[in-house]
């Protein structure tokens, strides 16, 4: 599903590598946990996969697609094939719920009866049915995030990045948010979680690899935290 | 195609009204920027009617002979009435110039009671003569320097010739000068107008990202934006006459009194001009705003 060959990128002004030829391969469905400290390319690696930041040296392949050299027309229908979601929710302030959920399919022309079916079923799927009409400022962090994972979910896409989703959200909230992202992977969606929560990536048993330096330096099919 | 376009304008018009002050202030800074520049072009109106005014008031005196009879005096006056660069004759007897020179001095005791003690009525009788316009002023005076009548005693236009000159050298310097302050100000008010569309857009920077993040296409990332501008410009546009013609109206009667004529009305000047002036300002704060939207826009789209 995801795959860097010999990724490398270095930032303008700097002598270090934040990837030095990092070689990663996630397979479909599954639930990866990327860790480690901070300035170690965790946020670059999201950045490369979604079209933000371009590589120096490498590739990457999503879903068969080399977006290595990806240009600025293609990049939207990237974006749609990825769910991104992140630690400061990213909603549009001056929209309902619905209306921000709705408004990913808006933007790739999707037809009004559609978006009617889909953005209220998708809302029931986070839990979120009643607070179709409230304003991000009128809910809390948690059912903000749901907001956005909800959004991030309309495309129904193969490939959900979450980039320190829980990081602004209290322990209840952030356990919440993980549950439903394995609700979310059951359904056959390959997670990535990126995250610096110990607790978390304990609990989840899951396949966790960790960065530093931009290099992998543990990989394990039922990792821990290991930093 | 069709429900992307329509769902362009409905996120626009949403964005204007659910950013609602920041949309007033926005169409207020337009308002007052537009208001400006017409109150330069009321400035030019006013200026060019008051040289009009002057050039009009260059008229031509002919002085006769003080026992000339009247019936010789009417028949030059015709004569020269049939003058194709002449608009009028006024002919002012010896007993209306002593009226008028006892009204224009009727504060002043000592000459009234110089005149008093002549016993007599010194003034002369005169042929006031208006050309149709300043352009043919001087070939008026032409005509009638080679006029030879002798109940003529005096004719006084030699003078004329050169205040008209110097009224259209200065009229001339005036417009320059006046042209080149309007592009100043014209191109510094395009500016503020530029920099407030940019600041606006500015506040719109994390919705920008968002859009782009969702995976909106260009056209989507920035029409909303676009048409806003445009919009704002039209908004602006309809207060500003509803504003602009009141105060124009309240202007008026001052002109009148002050010009002694009803022949400047701005509120029908403006309105005779309706399409070039507010159209041109409509095409013009449009354009900028399009290109001020797209700038910014592109800005925080590269993301």
């Amino acid at each position: 599903m995801i795959k860097f060959i010999n990724a490398s990128k270095q930032y303008p002004g700097s002598s270090n590598l934040v990837l030095d030829r990092l070689n990663l391969h996630i397979r479909p469905g599954e639930f990866v946990s990327i860790v480690g400290q901070s300035g170690t390319g965790k946020t670059t690696l999201v950045k490369s996969l979604i079209g933000e930041s371009n590589l120096d040296g490498g590739k990457i392949l999503v879903g068969g697609w080399d977006i290595t050299n990806i240009t600025q027309k293609e990049i939207p229908y990237l974006r749609r094939q990825i769910g991104v979601i992140f630690q400061d929710f990213k909603l549009l302030l001056k929209k309902t719920l619905l209306e921000n959920i709705s408004f990913a399919l808006q933007v790739c022309g999707q037809a009004p009866k559609k978006i009617k079916m889909i953005a209220p079923h998708v809302m029931k799927i986070v839990g979120l049915e009643n607070k179709q009409d409230r304003y991000p400022h009128e809910v809390s962090g948690g059912e903000q995030q749901r907001a956005a994972i909800a959004r991030a979910l309309v495309h129904r896409p193969k490939i959900l990045l979450a980039d320190e989703p829980t990081g602004n959200l209290d322990a209840i909230n952030a356990n919440e948010i993980i549950e439903l992202l394995l609700r979310i992977n059951k359904f056959g969606t390959t997670v990535v979680l990126v995250t610096h929560n110990k607790e978390i990536v304990n609990r989840l048993q899951k396949r966790v690899i960790t960065v530093d330096s931009g290099r992998i330096i543990s990989d394990q099919e039922k990792g821990r935290y290991v930093i | 195609m069709l429900i992307s376009f329509f769902r362009i304008i409905k996120f626009s018009l949403q964005d204007i009204f659910r950013n609602f002050w920041l949309s007033l202030v926005t169409i207020t800074i337009l308002i007052l920027a537009l208001f400006s520049i017409n109150i330069i072009l009321i400035v030019k109106v006013i200026g060019q009617e008051a040289i009009n005014v002057v050039k009009e008031r260059i008229d031509v005196n002919l002085y006769l002979n003080a026992e000339t009879d009247e019936k010789l005096i009417f028949e030059l006056k015709d004569k020269i009435s049939q003058f194709t660069q002449v608009k009028e004759v006024i002919y002012i007897s010896k007993k209306e110039a002593l009226k008028q020179f006892q009204n224009k001095h009727q504060d002043n005791p000592e000459i009234l009671k110089a005149l008093k003690e002549l016993g007599k009525n010194p003034l002369t009788p005169s042929l006031i003569i208006k050309p149709k316009n300043a352009e043919v002023g001087t070939e008026l005076t032409n005509e009638l320097n080679k006029l030879q009548d002798e109940i003529i005693i005096s004719k006084n236009f030699t003078n004329h010739k050169i205040m008209l000159e110097k009224i259209n050298t200065i009229t001339q310097k005036i417009n320059n000068i006046a042209v080149i302050i309007s592009i100043i100000f014209i191109l510094t008010t395009l500016l503020v107008i530029f920099n407030s569309i940019r600041i606006s857009i500015y506040t719109h920077k994390r919705e920008i990202n968002i859009m782009r993040l969702v995976g909106a296409s260009h056209s989507f990332v920035y029409m909303p934006f676009i048409l806003s501008g445009v919009l704002y410009t039209f908004f602006g546009m309809i207060l500003l006459t509803m504003f602009f013609f009141p105060f124009l109206n309240f202007l008026n009667p001052y002109l009148e009194s002050f010009f002694v004529s009803d022949g400047l009305n701005l509120a029908k000047h403006f309105k005779d001009n309706f399409l070039n002036i507010f159209g041109v300002e409509f095409l013009a704060v449009s354009t900028i705003n399009i290109l001020a939207s797209f700038l910014a826009v592109r800005k925080y789209a590269k993301i």
